[in-house]
């Protein structure tokens, strides 16, 4: 007769894989408008966003890889389309290898395009890419001099009359290197008073909480839940709400699976479990 | 021929490699603490120099990368076709990149079809194993297990935004595990981690720390 807590306590993992996937297809292709709660977080990045004053300058640290195009790319287009509704001079940077393919993608975007279009964005007089900075040693020589840095290449924009990060009043990082956010910390937000918006995916997230809390960064968001989050609060619903269904499903099977875990666990495995070996026991 | 071989045997000296690293420390270091126009401008130097080190460092990783997959097509261990395949690619998306710019269409179909799709699969193919993982590993064994445990269903449970409008209790207490207890616990490493980062920086310093300057294997 077969043991049904001994099945609980090794599911299969075929079908653990099967009934995931499944759930994530049937989620994709038949959205399910769920109602959504915002977190306070993403509240709070909204409305600092709205916040921001006509022509204050904001300096977008771009280090996102190709992953975000499928996990995060609403909030980060609507942000950066919130930001353009605000009339920010934005100056663009690039720091990753591969983050440039990605944002030029983003600002080919039709949203993004539409509202460059819209809010009179042209590039050198509100909007200007200084192009791909390296590393740590490439911020730290922008940050405290941005004209000997740029070698006055951009003289006739309004990043001409900036000297050092002080003139900057917002950082806006959308990128996961885990290094990249510590020395914006460490060069930004400690020697100059730039507040940092930042964007992550949920593994990074609490992790940039902790410089939230520290005052080092002024809004974090999470970009996957945020996404959704944000296409409610500005209005503008994409694909990622719709998709918010098949996350919910798939962290309920998620939980679901733990609980027949550990009822399988307490009804057979408990009981079969093996006496534990010591180190240096031999394993016969 | 003589002076050129004492000054290598300066340089190999152990003093001299750590006469270094102390003075690369204290240019860039001394700044934070003392607004001195002169040590600004050192630290900028050696800022640059550091800026056109790393990029030396990512040509000779383009050739090692293609000598050490060389050497493994020759002698064939396991998996050396996916090297061989890493090399071609490399070599692929310098050529084209170089050529013909990044906005092209040789390089762009490459950045698109295959280095999009496969950095979000990356990803995507993680939540496959955290289910078949946590079926095995979340279990109530005893009272510290199931403080994770805990944490992990209050977590998925405010993931999923359908829990949180049925229970609108979960999100204030997945809140507060994230931004109370995750943070403090975070710090609490992050100062850990940064104290200790600290110790092996006077231990360098001090000449103490061998391996930093290659001598590991004669201590």
């Amino acid at each position: 007769m077969v043991n049904i807590f001994k099945v609980m306590a090794t599911l299969n993992k075929r079908i653990l894989y099967l009934t995931l996937l499944i759930l994530i297809i049937v989620g994709c292709l038949y959205p399910i408008a769920l109602p959504i709660t915002v977190t306070p977080w993403t509240t709070d990045f909204y409305n600092k966003i709205n916040a921001v004053q006509p022509g204050e300058i904001l300096l977008v640290h771009w280090g996102e890889g190709p992953g975000v195009e499928k996990t995060m790319w609403s909030a980060i287009k609507l942000t950066l389309w919130q930001f353009m509704q605000r009339r920010v001079k934005i100056i663009w940077m690039t720091t990753m290898p591969m983050a440039p393919p990605v944002g030029e993608m983003l600002l080919n975007d039709p949203l993004i395009k539409d509202a460059m279009k819209e809010e009179h964005y042209v590039v050198g007089t509100n909007f200007t890419d200084i192009g791909f900075v390296y590393m740590e040693s490439g911020l730290v020589n922008f940050v405290k001099d941005i004209q000997g840095f740029t070698q006055n290449k951009f003289k006739d924009t309004f990043v001409g009359k900036l000297k050092d990060m002080n003139d900057i009043q917002y950082c806006y990082y959308m990128g996961g290197d885990p290094d990249a956010y510590k020395w914006l910390a460490q060069h930004v937000s400690l020697r100059f008073k730039t507040k940092i918006f930042t964007i992550s995916d949920p593994s990074t997230f609490p992790t940039h909480l902790t410089y939230l809390k520290a005052g080092n960064f002024y809004s974090c968001l999470d970009g996957v839940t945020g996404s959704a989050e944000y296409e409610l609060l500005t209005g503008k619903a994409g694909p990622f709400l719709g998709r918010m269904g098949a996350i919910s499903t798939t962290s309920l099977f998620f939980a679901l699976v733990i609980v027949l875990g550990n009822i399988g666990y307490f009804g057979w495995e408990r009981k079969e479990r093996v006496k534990p070996i010591k180190v240096g026991e031999k394993n016969v | 021929m003589d002076e050129c071989l004492i000054m290598m045997e300066i340089a190999r000296k152990r003093e001299t490699a750590i006469i270094i690293t102390t003075v690369s420390f204290l240019i860039t270091f001394l700044p934070y603490f003392f607004p001195i126009p002169a040590l600004d401008v050192v630290q900028k130097y050696t800022v640059d120099w550091a800026l056109i080190t790393s990029y030396f460092m990512a040509i000779v990783g383009f050739y090692y990368l293609t000598k050490v997959n060389l050497i493994r097509l020759q002698k064939r261990p396991q998996g050396w076709l996916y090297g061989i395949i890493t090399v071609i690619l490399v070599w692929y998306m310098c050529i084209t990149g170089f050529a013909f710019g990044t906005g092209h269409m040789s390089f762009k179909f490459f950045y698109d079809a295959i280095a999009l799709s496969l950095t979000a699969m990356v990803g995507a193919i993680q939540g496959f194993y955290l289910v078949g993982a946590g079926n095995k590993i979340f279990r109530f064994r005893d009272v510290k297990s199931s403080f994770l445990l805990g944490a992990a269903v209050v977590i998925l449970l405010k993931n999923a935004p359908v829990t949180t409008v049925i229970f609108p209790g979960i999100q204030p207490v997945g809140t507060y595990l994230i931004d109370i207890l995750v943070n403090s616990a975070n710090r609490a490493f992050k100062i850990g981690t940064a104290i200790a980062g600290i110790a092996l920086g006077i231990r360098v310093l001090l000449g103490k720390e061998s391996s930093q300057v290659g001598l590991a294997t004669e201590g």
